[in-house]
C-alpha cells in the first residue's frame, strides 16, 4: 500500500467523528423544505409573482377611477408592462420547476446548475429593464395627477419629453441594479461553478 | 424503496456523507445542514436508483452533486499555513502527523481534484471516478499521477 493511502486510512477514524444524526432527525430532514440555490431562487421568485399580480389588480382598480383618458392610456401601459413581467416570471417558473437530475455526474449536474441559475438570473434582470422602471414612471406619473394638472402638463410636448428622460434615465438603472443585486447574490457561486467546468473541460471529459 | 429502507441504509452509508462534508465544509453548523440537504436530495433522486450500481457509489454521487451545487460558505483552510491550522500544543504522533498533513494537502486541492482523488484514495477504480466525475478514464489516471505528486511534495514540505 502506498504512503498515501495507509495516511488516508489513518484519517478515516477521523472522519468517522463527524455528523450523527438519530432516524428521527434523518426522517425530519426528508420532509423539510431545501436549503439549496434553487430554493433561495424559488422564494425571490414567489414573492415577485405576488408583487406582480398586486400590481396588476391594483393597475385594473385605478383604471375604473382614472380621471382623464391621459392617465388612463398611461396606467393602461403600466398595466400591458405588468402583465408583460408576468408572462418572464412564468417562463421563470416553469423553469426552476424543471428539476436537476442529481443521478447524473458531476460535471453534467454542475453544467445544468450553471445553466439554470445564469437563465433565472437573466429573467431577473430583463424584468429590471421593463417592469421596474415603467412602476417608477406611474408612480410619477400618478403623484403629478395628484400634486398638479396632468392634462395641463401632457398638453405641452416638454411633459412627454421629462416623462421620456425619466424612462430613460430609470430603465438602464433598473437593469443595472437588478444586474448588481444578483451578482452581489450569485456572483461569487456561479463563478465556483464556472472554474469547476472549466477544471473538468481541462481534464478531458468525453461523458455526460 | 420504502422510506425506513432508505433512512436505515442511508444511517448505514452515512460516514460517505461524513467524509465529503469533510472535506467541503468548515463549520459544524454548516456541516450539519449540509447533512440534511443531502439526506433531502438523496431522497428526491431516489426514485431514479436503478440498482445497476451500489447504494454507497450511488449515495457518494448524490452527495458530491450536492455539496458542490450548494451555495458554500469561504473555506478558511486555505489561508492558513499548515503551522496556524494544527493546533500546537497537539502532542501528535508520527503516524497522525502524517494523515494532518494529508488532510491539510488536500483541502488546499481544488474542488475537482478534491474529488477525484479522495474517490482513489477510498479504492474506488478509475471506471467509476469516471463515471461519478464525468471525465474519461485515461484522464482520471492522468490526474490522479498528478495530484499524487503535488499532494506527497506538499507533505514533504
Amino acid at each position: 500500500m502506498d504512503e498515501l493511502k495507509e495516511a488516508w486510512n489513518e484519517l478515516k477514524t477521523e472522519q468517522s467523528k463527524g455528523i450523527n444524526l438519530e432516524l428521527a432527525q434523518l426522517k425530519k430532514a426528508i420532509h423539510s423544505a431545501s436549503t439549496g440555490v434553487i430554493e433561495k431562487l424559488n422564494s425571490r421568485l414567489k414573492a415577485k409573482m405576488y408583487y406582480t399580480l398586486g400590481g396588476i389588480a391594483m393597475f385594473i382598480g385605478l383604471l375604473f377611477f382614472a380621471p382623464n383618458n391621459i392617465t388612463r392610456v398611461l396606467i393602461s401601459i403600466v398595466l400591458a408592462a405588468y402583465i408583460i413581467g408576468g408572462l418572464i416570471l412564468n417562463n421563470e417558473r416553469k423553469l426552476i420547476r424543471e428539476e436537476i437530475d442529481l443521478n447524473n455526474n458531476l460535471k453534467a449536474t454542475i453544467e445544468n446548475f450553471h445553466f439554470k441559475v445564469s437563465r433565472v438570473l437573466k429573467y431577473e434582470e430583463l424584468i429590471g429593464l421593463t417592469l421596474y422602471p415603467i412602476s417608477a414612471s406611474a408612480g410619477f406619473v400618478i403623484g403629478l395627477n395628484i400634486e398638479g394638472d396632468i392634462d395641463e402638463f401632457f398638453g405641452r410636448w416638454q411633459g412627454w419629453a421629462i416623462l421620456s428622460a425619466v424612462l430613460i434615465v430609470l430603465a438602464p438603472l433598473c437593469h443595472w441594479l437588478a444586474k448588481w443585486m444578483n451578482r452581489m447574490a450569485f456572483g461569487k457561486y456561479l463563478d465556483q461553478l464556472e472554474k469547476n467546468i472549466e477544471e473538468l473541460k481541462n481534464s478531458g471529459s468525453d461523458r455526460n | 424503496m420504502t422510506e425506513e429502507v432508505f433512512l436505515s441504509k442511508v444511517k448505514a452509508h452515512e460516514g460517505i456523507i461524513n467524509k465529503i462534508l469533510y472535506l467541503y465544509v468548515d463549520s459544524k453548523e454548516d456541516k450539519r445542514d449540509m447533512y440534511q440537504e443531502i439526506v433531502l436530495q438523496a431522497w428526491k433522486s431516489i426514485g431514479r436508483f436503478r440498482g445497476d450500481s451500489q447504494f454507497s457509489t450511488w449515495l457518494y454521487r448524490i452527495s458530491l452533486n450536492t455539496v458542490m451545487t450548494f451555495i458554500r460558505k469561504e473555506g478558511r483552510l486555505k489561508q492558513e499555513t499548515l503551522d496556524t491550522a494544527l493546533p500546537v500544543t497537539m502532542a501528535v504522533s508520527e503516524q497522525s502527523d502524517r494523515s494532518m498533513k494529508l488532510m491539510f494537502a488536500i483541502k488546499q486541492l481544488n474542488d475537482i481534484e478534491k474529488s477525484i482523488i479522495t474517490l482513489h484514495l477510498d479504492d474506488y477504480s478509475n471506471d467509476e471516478i469516471a463515471e461519478i466525475i464525468g471525465i474519461s478514464k485515461n484522464n482520471v489516471a492522468v490526474k490522479i499521477h498528478r495530484i499524487k505528486d503535488e499532494l506527497k511534495k506538499k507533505m514533504k514540505g
